[in-house]
């Protein structure tokens, strides 16, 4: 039971355990509800002992519905930590849990997926979720089972009667359920009209520039009305399609009220039912129906949970790159041994790619855009796993080996640098846990960052926002230079680390570089041809194979794609805006 | 800001909706009342089989059974009425937050992040659909029932009655005592929490590559996984406040039993046993519904919360000032002034344009150059009145920028952004865009002369090809020169320049170099260049530095000079023969 709660909800087992307490409580505080009914009954036989004239005793039955009262508090007392502490701890717990699974996943589980569905996942849906296990869940499967306790006591009394008072709960839960398709119909479409207009806002928020420097206003916001007139009619026919179904269900529920009124009024007349349980199984009917129009009310909150412990399951479920722990290379040479990768089936990146990165030694990726050069520095990494062949690092297959493990061997500086809401020190830091603030100001020095850092307002203490967005390209991209140096692995990747930076950064940031790669394997991407002429070893990409390789030098002479590339560059170095 | 504060300023977006809403709220009132009928004929079946007349109460029955379903078909009505009028005033609230968005100065833009925006707007506005489509409908109904209630104590038994409508008044008390106090911010702080939250996921996804690099986890992301935490620690305290007042209202809501019985007995003792009956049945079927009224009025708190989260989110983005148009038709020429010129970014402290003057003179080619962050893009921004000025002021032809209509402004001038952006339209849209009359044979030419003509070969659809849309990929060089025929169609005599930094390849840059050299010929141009080489031919070369204009001239005039101009230019020649080797 606990393991099919845990499977069926993604919690954890201490999640089920909890559910399970909260679904009991809510069992018994729905059953203890049924008991003013009984002593109201007890009062009602009282009352009709007094109408053939015997004497009233008010003490006793007073007492009674004080103790009910008093068990009534009790359990509702005790149920209601059960719903929250449990729910709120899961839920931290769910986010955490969510938040570690997905840095272990490969990077082609994003590329599937945009940034906003999986952030989505971890705040919009968990919250939706604590909703749903502090109410909607205990609830329903409480309801489920003290119904059926209360039908079966009913059906001891009087199996005729029951069956007029509850023959309809089955035909209203229903409705919703036959519904339930057409519902995720128009609940989809409804959720890809909203999603629509929440992008058109973004777009419009993405390229105001454009849009006032194109005169476009007006025109955005008759498109702006379209997209959202078109989610209204969703919306509203969203609500008439489920509301269509749950009202439905209600009005059967009411049914059941006249069918019992009639069918216990027929029998009374036969002298086949006493008054006291007629007017008995009239007060049941009446409470009995409570907590279903309640689960009817929430029918849909509790389909769309399922959708959404879905989609959290997407993310926990993923599987994750395992691999060996054990891993302590001599050497650090990096051999790519026929590889072949494609993002889609059918479009291969690279193909059958074969070369040696030596340790000591640069070597340099160049080619065109889409040539494959990033992809082949990322699976050196195993962000990826190759679809064919493989990557060895000192004779080992990298996809045996745990990533975690693989990348204490590595440092990387991207084109694209992540800085953390954290301080200039601790961003650096990174580089190495434990690191002491004097190794961090020594790699800051080495790469150049230390008088930029000097002048901020509280020099390395300076905390950065929002991905360091105070700082300029060359700066960011220096900080991660320093946190590359202060990790000093055996293994270097540069992807472009240069290229989006301006004349004076650039010179900084190379010298910089020069001191990271000494006596290291090192494998470089690099648009500008300048920077890696001297590489010891040229790779030209393209198309996902190797056109050339070989020492610059000898590939200027040989003519070839290298030799164009390097012409029409130094072309294009000294272009002038007017002739 | 009060319920009614809300409700008021909501209202101002409903318009012609709010007679729809209340139009529900008085059928809900309606339904509520028709939802008491039943036990009233109920009442009247329990009497008549007291006083032995059997086929009258089975009419009874039927006549519960019509009140209540009647009360079901005038509660949907009244709950379609109000959800129509919720959505669409929510829809009013987007068109009318985002209509006020596309006037304000860009400084806005750059200071928040836009998902934080899109929230505030789109998820605001739904925010108060709630409120709106359900909650006000059920505390309208919940005005109406004890009204009705109240009426139904006199008809059949005042002291019953009494015991009922005391259970109902204890009930709200326990349900006051849950949200004053320090509890009453708690909606507003939990959404804050949350969208702090979202934006720190975003960031954690997005340094999934460096988490692992660096080997980090999730608790090296010190302020998300803090904030993950703290959330659902509030979370749970406020709950946990809330353990005595909701089960002790819980209790009371099921409480009218206890005053009934001993009431009903005394009362039997004293009066007629038989009426006595009759009006406890009715009393202790009609407790537990008075109970659900409350019920709901109980969820409808929750939702007051979040209504002025809502409100509040939207008036933020509303009470943003916009620029103001000044409306004059700009005069002929297109001479462009500056005339000590300051501007700080809103939230910074450092000036990042310093008392800047500088003239951009007609039909010549004025250059930008120097280090990154003195300020040249931001030249090119206030140029094209993105910004106003903190200070100074910036003229077209002797006429102040903020005085002029701000769209015949941007008729007269093209400009082509370092990051540009392009629509989800088709790249034939997203050019035309430079001009909305302009033939499907004009934008053609233009993305011919912006050297495009490679890029649309290769595109699935040609110049039909949606931009963004599946298995279509541009690199950003690519995209500027899209840009660059919407401005060659555009044809305006005033162009304003960002050069590009980074290309993805050689041919790519080549291209867009023949481009840009084309579009500024015989016009006026204000170029911010990165590179040094782009300027050497330039007519007027502007040094800047830290915001500050500080150096002015011709090429040469400048390489002679001795100053940071010619420091950049030999360090420019020395860093385009730099290597990446150790020094052999």
């Amino acid at each position: 039971m606990t393991k099919w709660i845990e499977r069926t909800y993604a919690l954890s087992h201490k999640g089920a355990t909890g559910l399970e307490k909260a679904v009991v409580l809510t069992i018994l505080c729905n059953l203890s509800l049924m008991l003013p009914v009984s002593v109201s009954l007890l009062a009602v036989r009282e009352l009709l002992n007094m109408i053939d004239g015997e004497a009233a005793s008010v003490l006793p039955l007073t007492g009674i519905a004080i103790i009910v009262l008093a068990l009534i508090w009790v359990l509702h007392y005790m149920q209601y930590p059960t719903l929250y502490i449990n729910t709120y701890e899961e839920s931290s717990d769910r986010r955490i849990r969510m938040a570690e699974h997905l840095r272990k996943l490969p990077l082609s589980f994003f590329s599937h997926r945009n940034l906003s569905d999986v952030t989505q996942a971890i705040v919009g849906d968990c919250a939706e979720l604590d909703q749903m296990f502090s109410h909607y869940i205990p609830q329903t499967l409480a309801t489920a089972v003290s119904t059926l306790v209360i039908a079966v006591m009913m059906a001891c009394i009087d199996w005729r009667m029951a069956l007029a008072a509850l023959w309809v709960v089955p035909i209203a839960v229903l409705f919703p359920v036959i519904g339930k398709r057409l519902q995720d119909r128009e609940g989809t479409a409804n959720i890809k009209a909203k999603l629509a207009t929440a992008n058109h806002i973004q777009q419009t928020l993405e390229t105001i520039r454009e849009i006032r420097a194109c005169n476009m206003e007006d025109k955005d916001a008759s498109a702006f009305r379209l997209v959202t007139a078109n989610q209204v009619r969703h919306e509203i026919r969203n609500e008439l399609v489920s509301g269509i179904f749950v009202s439905a269900g209600f009005i059967v529920l009411k049914l059941g009220i006249a069918s019992t009124v009639i069918t216990g009024t027929t029998l009374l007349l036969d002298g086949r039912l006493s008054l006291l349980y007629f007017i008995g199984f009239m007060a049941a009917a009446v409470m009995v129906y409570n907590p279903i129009d309640n689960l009817l009310q929430n029918i849909s909150a509790t389909f769309s949970a399922k959708l959404r412990i879905k989609r959290v399951k997407a993310v926990i479920d993923s599987p994750v790159q395992e691999g060996s722990k054990c891993f302590t290379p001599q050497g650090h040479d990096i051999t790519f041994d026929h590889v072949s990768f494609s993002y889609e089936s059918g479009k291969s990146v690279l193909k059958d790619l074969s070369f040696t990165a030596k340790e000591g030694e640069v070597t340099a990726l160049v080619g065109p855009s889409g040539g494959g050069k990033t992809t082949a520095c990322r699976l050196a990494e195993r962000f990826w796993d190759v679809d064919e062949g493989r990557i060895l690092v000192d004779g080992v297959d990298i996809s045996t080996v745990d990533p975690e493990v693989l990348l204490t061997h590595y440092s990387s500086v991207f084109q694209d640098v992540t800085l953390f809401n954290d301080t200039i020190m601790e961003n650096i830091r990174l580089g190495r846990k434990g690191a002491s603030d004097e190794d961090v100001i020594r790699a800051a020095r080495a790469a150049q960052c230390d008088d930029f850092i000097k002048t901020l307002p509280d020099g390395y203490d300076t905390v950065l926002s929002e991905n360091g967005a105070s700082l300029s390209g060359g700066e960011r991209q220096r900080i991660s230079i320093a946190r590359a140096l202060l990790k000093e692995a055996p293994i270097i990747l540069l992807d472009e680390a240069t290229a989006s930076l301006d004349v004076e950064s650039e010179s900084e940031v190379q010298k910089a570089i020069s001191a990271l790669t000494k006596d290291k394997t090192v494998l470089v991407i690099a648009h500008r041809l300048r920077t890696v002429i001297n590489a010891d070893h040229i790779l030209v990409l393209a198309n996902g194979r190797i056109e050339e390789e070989g020492p610059g030098r000898s590939l200027m002479e040989a003519g070839g794609r290298f030799a164009q590339m390097a012409a029409l560059q130094s072309g294009l170095q000294s272009w002038t805006v007017r002739e | 800001m009060r319920l009614s504060q809300c409700l008021g300023k909501l209202s101002g977006y409903s318009g012609r909706w709010k007679a729809l809403t209340a139009f529900g709220l008085v059928l809900s009132a309606g339904a509520a009342v028709l939802g008491l009928l039943p036990y009233v004929f109920i009442h009247g079946a329990v009497s008549t089989i007291l006083m032995g007349g059997g086929a009258e109460a089975v009419r009874y029955g039927w006549w519960a059974l019509w009140a209540a379903i009647a009360n079901i078909a005038i509660y949907i009505a009244a709950l379609m009425s109000t959800h129509i009028a919720a959505f669409n005033t929510a829809r009013n609230m987007r068109i009318m937050a985002m209509d006020h968005v596309r006037g304000l100065p860009l400084g806005f833009f750059t200071g928040n992040q836009s998902g934080r925006i899109r929230k505030l707007i789109d998820d605001g506005s739904s925010m108060t659909e709630d409120m709106l489509a359900h909650k006000l409908p059920d505390i309208a109904a919940a005005i109406v029932t004890p009204v009705a209630a109240i009426t139904l104590l006199f008809v059949f038994s005042p002291w019953m009655g009494l015991a009922v409508l005391l259970t109902m008044v204890l009930a709200l008390m326990a349900m006051m005592s849950m949200m004053g106090g320090r509890n009453a911010g708690f909606y507003m702080r939990y959404q804050k929490q949350l969208g702090k939250m979202a934006a720190e996921a975003v960031e954690y996804v997005r340094a999934v590559p460096v988490l692992k690099t660096f080997n980090q986890t999730v608790w090296s992301f010190k302020a998300f996984h803090r904030t993950i935490k703290e959330n659902g620690d509030a979370a749970l305290d406020y709950a946990l406040s809330c353990r005595k007042g909701q089960s002790a209202f819980l209790t009371i809501i099921n409480s009218a039993f206890v005053m009934l019985i001993p009431m009903a007995l005394i009362l039997a003792g004293r009066g007629d046993p038989a009426l006595v009956l009759v009006d406890f049945i009715f009393y202790t079927l009609f407790a537990p519904a008075c109970g659900t009224f409350i019920n709901k009025l109980m969820y409808s708190s929750e939702a007051v919360m979040k209504i002025h989260a809502a409100v509040e989110g939207i008036e933020e983005v509303m009470s943003i000032k916009s620029l103001e148009e000044g409306g004059k038709m700009p005069p002929d020429g297109h001479e462009l002034k500056f005339s000590h010129v300051s501007f700080t970014y809103p939230g910074r402290d450092v000036k990042a344009v310093d008392d800047v003057s500088f003239t951009l003179k007609e039909g010549r080619l004025t250059a930008l150059v120097g280090p990154s962050g003195g300020g040249k893009s931001t030249i090119a921004a206030l140029a094209a009145r993105f910004w106003d000025v903190d200070a100074g002021s910036i003229t077209s032809a002797g006429v102040d920028l903020r005085d002029l209509d701000h769209g015949a402004l941007m008729e007269k001038t093209a400009i082509v952004f370092q990051d540009v952006r392009l629509f989800q339209l088709s790249i034939k849209e997203n050019v035309r865009a430079g001009r909305p009359g302009a033939s499907d044979e004009e934008v053609r030419q233009a993305l011919s002369k912006a050297r495009c003509d490679d890029i649309i070969a290769r595109l699935p659809n040609g110049v039909d090809t949606v931009f963004g849309s599946e298995g279509t990929w541009f690199s950003g060089g690519e995209v500027q020169r899209i840009a660059l025929a919407r401005a060659f169609l555009k044809d305006a005599p005033l162009v304003i320049l960002d050069e590009a930094t980074a290309y993805a390849d050689a041919e790519n840059e080549e291209k867009l170099q023949e481009a840009v050299k084309e579009l500024v010929k015989g016009r006026t141009v204000l170029m911010v260049a990165h590179r040094l080489s782009t300027v050497v031919n330039a007519d007027d070369i502007i040094v800047m530095d830290k915001g500050r204009v500080v150096e002015e001239g011709t090429f040469d005039a400048l390489v002679s000079k001795g100053g940071l101009f010619s420091q950049m230019w030999s360090k420019w020649n020395e860093g385009a023969s730099w290597k990446i080797k150790k020094e052999l």
